[in-house]
C-alpha cells in the first residue's frame, strides 16, 4: 500500500501540529507528510518569543514534535497547483501530493500606517521592494526567531526603546524591554490597551502593572511616521507631536499570509476561506491556523489554530472521516511577568446578544492587589469574562463558556472563593 | 343533655335562656351561640369558669373570637383573636393591645352575663360563677 | 421685676434652629429670653422624613416641637412671620408684620430655598416645588387630577419626590440634567445601578437633559414639559427639585459677608463678620468653605453656635458628607471621599448589574478606607463608615468588604473600636451606647436613644444599635430572657427535651409542673400541642393529638384543619405530592369547587387552593375529597407544606434525573411533620434549577452523579439562599440526612423560628450542622432516625380521621345552639367569574 502523501505549506505551529496528529491518528505506513518551511529552522512555539527576547528561552527549548514528518526547513513554496497536484519550492525542488494543507500562518503588519497604495501594497511576508521602504536600522518586528535574534543583538545599542501597538503582543514586548533595562514607551492608537479583549478598567490595571515596571504608557495616540536616517531617531504622531527613540519594536497587528492561495485561483477574502471540514475551494487543498478564515472569522489564536489541526488530521488520517470543526471561542492569555490577564468570550461586551437581551455584569475588582474579573452574562449563559490580576476560576469559566453550561442567577461563586465580611 | 346548661341573658334585665350544655365546651376553647341575632363567643377555661363576650372581631369584622385560644395575661383571662392576633380581656371585653380599632371605634368586646344552672341530674359542686368571679376548681373533669 | 436675662432672637425654625434651641436651654437653662421668628406656619418639623407624610405620617408626627418646649423654657415662637430686616448697630430685627424685636445675639437659621430653573411656564398651575407641608399638600392634590408626573432634578429629594409620585399612583419621570442619578453622591457605575432600579419599578429616567419648557393645556394648568433634547413629556405635573440656594438675603441686606455660591460666611464657631450675629444650618458657608445640606452637620453647627453663644467651647470645622438613604425602595449609601479624588486612590469594587447592586470603596495606597458608594446592598455601611471616619487600615482584605453581604447577617459591630462614631446625625460614638448600657443604666434599644439621642435622626444606625446593646447587656450578664413567654422560663428547644425526658402528655402537667401554672397563652399553647404531636403522636392512649385537651392547644387553624381567611371563612388545600396531578384529579377539583361555589387558585406550592368555605361546610367538602383519594394538604400547620418539583428527566431535555418522583416520595414521607415553623422543599431535576429549590428549607437539585442537597434556604420576608450540605449523595444517604435534619431541627429551634435563622444562630452554624446529621458528631442520629421513623409509621390523614369520628365532626358548626345554621355575616360577592370576600360595609347579595 503507497503511503497517502500531504504536503504541508508552512512548518510553523499548526502544521507541527497536524503533522503529529495525523501521524498518531494513521496507521504505520499509511501516510508520508512532508513540511515545507521558510524560516531555517524546525517548528517552534512562536506564542513564547518574548521568552526568548526576555532571555528565559534559549531557542532549542521552543520546538515543536512534528511526529516523524520530514520537515524541509529554508524551502519555501512558491507556487502551487491544485489541478495537477503540484508544489514548487524556491530552492527549485517539485513535488507531488494527494492532498495539500496549507499553514502559511500571518505576517506582520507593516507600520506605520496608512498602508501604501494597492500596487504597491507589500506581501504579507513583510517582504517590499526593497528601494522602497528600506527598513532603517533600530526598527523591529517580533513574529520569528529571527526577529527575536535581531533584537536581541540591537537591545545594547539602544537607550530609549519604543514599542508601537498596545495589544497582547506589544504589552509583553514592552514589559521584557523594560526588564532589559530600557526606557520602554508603549504606544497605542485605541483609548486603551489590549482594547479588542479588555474593557478600560481592566486595561487600567494592566497599565498600572506596566508602569510599576518602568514602562511609560501612551494611549490614543497614532504614529504616522518613522523618523530618522540610517537609523530610526524617533517617531512621528498624528497630532504633530514627535517622540524620541532609538529602538522601535512594531507590534501593530498580522495579516494572514495569502500571497500563494490567491495566485492559485483559491477564494480568498481576509485569509483563506475554508469549510467546516478545513476544504478550501481547490479540491485536495486545505488551509488551518492564521492563515485560514472560517464562517468569517481568522482566529489568529494558537488554540484555534491546534483545534483545526485536530479535526483534520482526524480527518486526512481516516480516523474519524466525519469530524467537523465548528469554530473556536474567543479566548486570550497573557502571562506577562507578573500580568496575567484572561479574556474569554465577549469580553468587552461589544457584540450585541442575538436576541436582543440585555448584558448583564458580575464584577469585582480590587485596585490594592491589582485584580479585575468580571463575568459577562445574557440571560443564564455566560458570553464573556475578563481576569487581570487574580486568574482564580479561569479554568471553570473556560470550561463553562465553552460547554455553554448555564449558571446559576447569582455566580459570584466563579470569580472568588471568599465569603463576605461577617 | 346532662349536666349543667349555660344560660345569657342578653342585654339588661332581659331572660335567660339556655344555649349549651356546658359539657359541649372544650376546657380552653371556644364555641359560638346565636341569640336573637346576636353572635356570643361562649369560653370555659381550665379552671371552669365560663365567659360570654361579643364574636366580632373589631379589628377585621369577622365573627371569630369564638375560635381563638384562651390565656392569661398577668392576672387577667384573655382569648386571642385568631385573626390578628389582639387579646381581649374576658371579664371586660377590653382590647388589651390597642385602644381603637381601625375606623375609630373602642376596640372592646361586648361582655354578656352568662350563669350555669343545674339540670335535673346536675351534681353540686359544678357551678361556675358568672363572668370571673372567684372560683372553685372544678372536681370532675369531662 | 426686670427681666436681666440677655436676649437671642432665632430667625427661622427649622431643623437647625430647633436644634439650636435645644442646645441653648441645655447648656444655660433660664439664661436667655428667647423670640423665634418662623415664616411657615408651623414651627419646625422633621424635613428629612418629609416623604413619609405621603405615607400617613402626620404633620404632628413630623413635628419636632415638643409640647410644654415654649412654657417651660419661656421661648416666645411667632409663626409665619420672618425676619425681614436686621439694624446690626441698633441690634434689632423688624419682621414682616412690622414687629421689631431687640437682641443681644442673633441666630439665622433661615435654611435654603428651592431652586426653580426659570425656564418658561414655571408658574404654571401644577408645578410644585418639594419643600415644605404645604407644597406637599398641593402636590397631592394635584395628583387627584392626574395620571403622569414628572420630576426635574435626580438628586436625593428629587427621587425622594419621584417615590412620592409614584405611590400615588402617577406614571412618574425623572429629568436629570447631569449624565446619571445623583451625581454629587455616587460615581457611575453607582448611578447606573440606582437607574436600572428604579426604571425597573416603572419611572422614566432622562438623564443629561434638562427641563426646557413647561406647556399648559385649555384650563391654563400644566399638561407637558419639553425637554432640552427637544422631546415633549405629557404631564400633568411638575415637581422642581433641582438643588436649593441657601437663604441668605437677610446677611446681604445687612453687610454680611457671603460665599461665592451663595451662603453667610461663618467661622469655626459658626460667628459671622458680626460678633453678634451667628449663622446655622443650609444658609451658612461653614469654615471648611461649603454649604452643608444634610442634617447632621446642621446639628453639628447648631451646637457650635449654641457652645459658642452660652460661653463654652464649641467647633464646627466640617463634615464628611455621609448619606444612607432608601430611594424608590433601592438602597444607596455614599460616605467619606466617594469619588476617589485623593492622591493615589485605589478602587475596590463589585457590581452585579441583575441584582443591581453596586459597590465601589476608595482605599488610600497605605490601606485605610477613604470613602464609598453602596447601591441595592447597603448593609454593609454600618460597618465601612465608621471604618472610614476611623483612619486606620481596616484588618480585612477590602475585597471582601465589597462582597454581597450574606442574608440576614449585619455588619459586625464588634469589629469598632470604641471611638467609632456609630450614629452621625447625633455623632454618638460605639463606646457612649456601651456606656450607656453598662453604667447608665439603659436596658434597652428604647432607653438608649432617649439617653444619648442615638438613632433619632435618620434612623439609619437602630441596626447597628440593637446588635450594640445586646451584646453589651450579655456581656454585663443582664438576663436576656430567652423562654417561650410569661408561662415558661424554657425556650421551646428545652420544652421539647423535657417533654421527651419526662415523657409528659398532656399540656396541664407540664405548665402546672414546668411553668407558672395557669391558663397559658395564644405562645406557648400551640408550641407545646406541636411538640406533643412530635414526640407522643398516640398519646399512648390512642387519643389523637388533636382531641381532648390537645384540641384546646391549637391555633383555629389547625383546629379546625383549614386555614383561616379574613371574613372568617376557610380554605382547603388538598395534598398535591410533588405538584403532580391527573386529569381526573383536577376536574374533581373542579367539580367540588364549582358544588360548593368555592374560589379557585393555584398556589406557590403548585396546588389548588380552594377558599370561601364556612366551617359547617367544611367536612362535607373533605368527604368529597377524601372519596377521590385526595388527603389534607397541611397548607394550615407548622409543618412541611409542600416539596415541589420541576418536571426532570422524564419529560425535560436537560433533566439529569428523575425529580418528580424524588419530590412525591419525600412530600409523602415527611407529611405531616410538625416543625417549630412551616416547612418548604423543592426538587429540581437539573442545575437550570426550575423548582427553585435554594430558597427553600432544603433543596434537592439532581446531579449527573446523584443528588446535593442545599439547607436553610427561605422565601417569604427574610429570603435567604440554602446552604450545600451534601454532595452527589445516592438516594439512601439523601433521605437518611434529611431526616435527620428535620428531627434536628424539629428538637432544637425555637417557636417560630424558620430553618434559616436557626441555622445562622447554630454555634458552628452549617458546619456544626454538617458534622451532627452528617457525621453524627453528636452521637443522637440514632435518637433523631428512631423520631423519624415513628413520624411515618403513625401518618394518617386528618380530615379522614375527622370524618370517621363524630365526636370532632360537631366542632365543626359555626353556632352550638343551632348547628344547621352557617355564619350569615359570610358573604360573597362575584368577582372576575368566581366569588370574592364582601366587605361588612358592602351592599351583600345572597351567596
Amino acid at each position: 500500500m503507497t503511503p497517502r502523501r500531504i504536503a504541508v505549506v508552512g512548518a510553523g505551529m499548526a502544521a507541527a501540529r497536524f503533522a503529529h496528529q495525523a501521524l498518531a491518528l494513521a496507521g504505520p505506513g499509511e501516510l508520508d507528510i512532508t513540511l515545507y518551511g521558510r524560516e531555517p529552522h524546525a517548528p517552534y512555539n512562536r506564542a513564547l518569543l518574548t521568552g526568548v527576547l526576555a532571555g528565559r528561552y534559549g531557542a532549542t527549548a521552543l520546538g515543536l514534535p512534528t511526529g516523524g514528518a520530514a520537515v524541509r526547513a529554508g524551502a519555501e513554496v512558491t507556487d502551487i497547483d491544485p489541478a495537477a497536484r503540484t508544489l514548487r519550492t524556491a530552492t527549485g525542488e517539485a513535488a507531488r501530493y494527494d492532498a495539500l494543507v496549507l499553514a502559511t500562518g500571518a505576517g506582520p503588519l507593516p507600520a506605520p500606517v496608512p498602508p501604501p497604495p494597492a500596487a504597491d501594497r507589500p506581501d504579507a511576508d513583510g517582504h517590499r521592494a526593497p528601494e522602497r521602504h528600506a527598513p532603517r536600522r533600530g526598527v523591529h518586528v517580533l513574529r520569528s526567531l529571527a526577529d527575536a535574534a535581531r533584537l536581541t543583538e540591537d537591545v545594547p545599542l539602544a537607550r530609549r526603546a519604543t514599542v508601537v501597538g498596545g495589544g497582547a503582543l506589544g504589552v509583553d514586548a514592552a514589559r521584557v524591554l523594560a526588564g532589559r533595562g530600557l526606557r520602554v514607551h508603549l504606544v497605542h492608537r485605541a483609548p486603551h490597551l489590549m482594547d479588542r479583549h479588555l474593557d478600560a478598567g481592566a486595561a487600567a490595571v494592566v497599565r498600572r502593572g506596566l508602569e510599576a515596571v518602568g514602562v511609560t504608557v501612551l494611549t490614543g495616540r497614532e504614529v504616522t511616521a518613522l523618523l530618522g536616517g540610517a537609523r530610526v531617531t524617533g517617531l512621528a504622531f498624528a497630532d504633530g507631536g514627535r517622540h524620541a527613540t532609538d529602538l522601535v519594536v512594531l507590534a501593530c497587528g498580522v495579516r494572514p499570509r495569502t500571497r500563494l492561495a490567491r495566485a492559485a485561483g483559491l477564494t480568498v477574502r481576509d485569509g483563506v476561506v475554508v469549510d467546516d471540514t478545513l476544504a478550501t475551494s481547490a479540491p485536495g487543498v486545505y488551509a488551518i491556523g492564521d492563515c485560514a478564515e472560517h464562517r468569517g472569522v481568522v482566529h489568529g489564536r494558537a488554540e484555534a489554530a491546534w483545534a483545526q489541526a485536530d479535526v483534520l488530521a482526524a480527518r486526512l488520517s481516516g480516523a474519524r472521516p466525519g469530524a467537523r470543526y465548528a469554530g473556536s471561542p474567543r479566548f486570550l492569555r497573557l502571562s506577562a511577568g507578573g500580568l496575567q490577564v484572561a479574556a474569554i468570550g465577549d469580553s468587552t461586551g461589544d457584540s450585541t446578544g442575538g436576541d436582543g437581551s440585555p448584558t448583564d455584569t458580575v464584577h469585582l475588582a480590587d485596585a490594592t492587589r491589582g485584580s479585575y474579573k468580571k463575568l459577562l452574562l445574557r440571560g443564564d449563559r455566560l458570553v464573556g469574562a475578563l481576569l487581570v490580576g487574580d486568574l482564580t476560576g479561569v479554568a471553570d469559566l473556560t470550561a463553562v463558556h465553552e460547554r455553554s453550561e448555564p449558571v446559576p442567577r447569582d455566580p459570584l461563586h466563579l470569580l472568588t472563593t471568599e465569603g463576605a465580611l461577617q | 343533655m346532662t349536666g349543667p346548661l349555660v344560660e345569657i341573658a342578653p342585654g339588661t334585665g332581659g331572660d335567660w335562656r339556655a344555649v349549651c350544655a356546658y359539657h359541649d365546651l372544650l376546657p380552653g376553647r371556644g364555641a359560638a351561640v346565636l341569640v336573637d341575632g346576636h353572635q356570643i363567643a361562649l369560653f370555659r377555661d381550665r379552671g371552669g369558669a365560663v365567659y360570654a363576650v361579643g364574636n366580632r372581631d373589631p379589628f377585621s369584622g369577622a365573627h371569630v373570637i369564638s375560635r381563638g385560644i384562651l390565656g392569661s395575661r398577668g392576672t387577667a383571662p384573655v382569648v386571642v383573636s385568631p385573626m390578628y392576633k389582639q387579646a381581649f380581656d374576658l371579664r371586660t371585653g377590653a382590647c388589651l393591645d390597642e385602644p381603637a380599632a381601625p375606623g375609630g371605634e373602642p376596640a372592646a368586646l361586648p361582655v354578656w352575663r352568662v350563669r350555669l344552672t343545674p339540670a335535673a341530674s346536675a351534681c353540686a359542686g359544678d357551678v361556675a360563677p358568672p363572668n370571673g368571679g372567684a372560683h372553685r376548681p372544678e372536681t370532675a373533669r369531662s | 421685676m426686670t427681666d436681666t436675662r440677655r436676649r437671642l432672637v432665632l430667625a427661622g425654625h427649622g431643623m437647625a434652629g430647633q436644634r439650636l434651641l435645644e442646645a441653648v436651654t441645655d447648656r444655660a437653662p433660664g439664661a436667655w429670653r428667647i423670640t423665634v421668628l418662623a415664616e411657615e406656619p408651623r414651627p419646625a418639623y422633621d424635613r428629612v422624613h418629609l416623604t413619609s407624610w405621603f405615607s400617613g405620617t402626620t404633620a404632628e408626627d413630623l413635628s419636632l416641637w415638643p409640647a410644654g418646649f415654649a412654657a417651660e423654657h419661656d421661648i416666645d415662637l411667632r409663626l409665619d412671620d420672618p425676619v425681614t430686616a436686621v439694624d446690626r448697630a441698633a441690634r434689632t430685627v423688624t419682621t414682616r408684620s412690622g414687629h421689631t424685636v431687640a437682641y443681644d445675639a442673633l441666630v439665622l437659621a433661615t435654611g435654603s430655598r428651592p431652586f426653580v430653573p426659570p425656564v418658561p411656564g414655571h408658574d404654571t398651575p401644577g408645578c410644585f416645588v418639594y419643600r415644605t407641608i404645604e407644597d406637599l399638600e398641593a402636590i397631592r392634590d394635584r395628583a387627584a387630577h392626574t395620571g403622569v408626573g414628572t420630576v426635574v432634578g435626580g438628586g436625593l429629594l428629587g427621587l425622594e419626590a419621584a417615590g412620592a409620585l409614584r405611590e400615588m399612583g402617577l406614571h412618574t419621570h425623572v429629568v436629570e440634567f447631569a449624565p446619571r442619578l445623583m451625581a454629587v453622591q455616587v460615581d457611575e457605575g453607582g448611578g447606573a445601578a440606582l437607574r436600572r432600579r428604579i426604571e425597573e419599578l416603572g419611572v422614566v429616567v432622562h438623564t443629561g437633559v434638562g427641563g426646557q419648557a413647561v406647556g399648559a393645556g385649555a384650563d391654563g394648568t400644566v399638561d407637558s414639559l419639553t425637554l432640552s433634547d427637544g422631546r415633549t413629556l405629557a404631564t400633568g405635573m411638575v415637581v422642581f427639585s433641582a438643588g436649593v440656594r441657601p437663604r441668605d438675603e437677610l446677611a446681604r441686606s445687612c453687610g454680611l459677608p457671603v460665599g461665592e455660591r451663595g451662603g453667610i460666611v461663618v467661622d469655626t464657631r459658626c460667628r459671622t463678620a458680626d460678633p453678634h450675629i451667628w449663622a446655622v444650618g443650609e444658609c451658612a458657608q461653614a469654615a471648611d468653605g461649603r454649604v452643608h445640606g444634610l442634617v447632621a452637620p446642621a446639628y453639628a453647627m447648631a451646637e457650635a453656635a449654641a457652645e459658642d453663644i452660652t460661653g463654652g467651647d464649641g467647633a464646627f470645622t466640617g463634615y464628611e458628607a455621609a448619606t444612607k438613604l432608601k430611594l424608590l425602595g433601592v438602597d444607596v449609601a455614599s460616605f467619606g471621599d466617594a469619588h476617589g479624588t485623593g492622591d493615589g486612590a485605589l478602587e475596590v469594587l463589585y457590581s452585579n448589574t441583575r441584582a443591581g447592586v453596586y459597590k465601589k470603596l476608595v482605599v488610600a495606597p497605605d490601606g485605610r478606607l477613604l470613602g464609598g458608594v453602596l447601591v441595592g446592598d447597603a448593609a454593609a455601611y454600618d460597618l465601612l463608615r465608621p471604618l472610614a471616619a476611623a483612619g486606620t487600615p481596616p484588618a480585612t482584605p477590602p475585597e471582601q468588604l465589597v462582597l454581597p453581604t450574606p442574608e440576614g447577617g449585619a455588619a459586625g459591630p464588634v469589629t469598632l473600636p470604641d471611638e467609632a462614631v456609630v450614629c452621625s446625625c447625633h455623632n454618638v460614638t460605639k463606646g457612649a451606647v456601651r456606656a450607656a448600657v453598662s453604667e447608665g443604666g439603659c436596658a434597652d434599644v428604647a432607653a438608649v436613644k432617649r439617653c444619648t439621642r442615638a438613632g433619632t435622626g435618620c434612623g439609619s444606625c437602630v441596626r447597628m444599635l440593637t446588635t450594640l446593646v445586646d451584646d453589651e447587656l450579655a456581656a454585663g450578664g443582664a438576663p436576656v430572657t430567652k423562654g417561650l413567654c410569661e408561662h415558661f422560663a424554657h425556650t421551646r428547644a428545652e420544652l421539647f427535651e423535657i417533654v421527651r425526658v419526662k415523657n409528659v402528655t398532656t399540656f396541664s402537667r407540664l405548665i402546672d409542673e414546668h411553668g407558672s401554672g395557669g391558663e397559658g397563652c395564644d405562645v406557648c399553647k400551640p408550641v407545646v400541642g406541636s411538640i406533643l404531636a412530635t414526640l407522643n403522636p398516640r398519646l399512648g392512649n390512642s387519643v389523637h393529638i388533636l382531641d381532648g385537651e390537645q384540641a384546646a392547644l391549637q391555633d383555629t387553624n389547625d383546629h379546625f384543619l383549614a386555614n383561616l381567611q379574613r371574613n372568617g371563612s376557610y380554605s382547603v388545600v388538598p395534598r398535591v405530592p410533588g405538584g403532580e396531578i391527573t386529569p381526573e384529579g383536577l376536574i374533581t377539583i373542579g367539580e367540588i369547587a364549582r358544588d360548593f361555589g368555592l374560589y379557585t387558585k393555584i398556589t406557590g406550592g403548585q396546588r389548588i387552593d380552594l377558599f370561601g368555605a364556612t366551617v359547617d361546610q367544611l367536612p362535607l367538602i373533605w368527604r368529597r375529597l377524601v372519596d377521590a383519594g385526595f388527603e389534607s394538604g397541611h397548607a394550615y400547620g407548622k409543618a412541611l407544606r409542600t416539596v415541589k418539583s420541576c418536571v426532570g428527566q422524564t419529560w425535560c431535555r436537560y433533566g439529569v434525573q428523575d425529580s418528580v418522583a424524588l419530590a412525591i416520595e419525600l412530600e409523602l414521607r415527611y407529611r405531616g411533620l410538625r416543625s417549630p415553623h412551616k416547612v418548604k422543599a423543592a426538587v429540581s431535576g437539573c442545575a437550570r434549577e426550575c423548582a427553585e429549590a435554594r430558597s427553600k428549607d432544603f433543596g434537592v437539585i439532581a446531579t449527573s452523579a446523584g443528588w446535593n442537597l442545599y439547607v436553610g434556604g427561605n422565601g417569604g420576608m427574610t429570603p435567604r439562599h440554602a446552604d450545600l450540605l451534601l454532595t452527589d449523595a445516592d438516594h439512601a444517604t439523601l433521605l437518611r440526612t434529611i431526616d435527620r435534619f428535620l428531627m434536628f431541627y424539629v428538637r432544637t429551634a425555637d417557636r417560630l423560628e424558620r430553618t434559616a435563622p436557626w441555622i445562622e444562630r447554630m454555634e458552628g452554624g452549617l458546619e456544626h450542622l454538617r458534622a451532627v446529621v452528617v457525621d453524627d458528631a453528636l452521637g443522637i442520629c440514632d435518637e433523631l432516625d428512631a423520631l423519624m421513623a415513628r413520624h411515618t409509621e403513625t401518618y394518617e390523614d386528618e380530615w379522614r380521621a375527622t370524618l370517621e369520628d363524630p365526636e370532632r365532626l360537631r366542632r365543626f358548626v359555626s353556632f352550638a345552639n343551632a348547628p344547621g345554621t352557617p355564619d350569615p355575616t359570610v358573604r360573597f360577592l362575584p368577582e372576575r367569574g368566581q366569588i370574592r370576600p364582601a366587605r361588612e360595609h358592602e351592599a351583600v347579595a345572597a351567596r
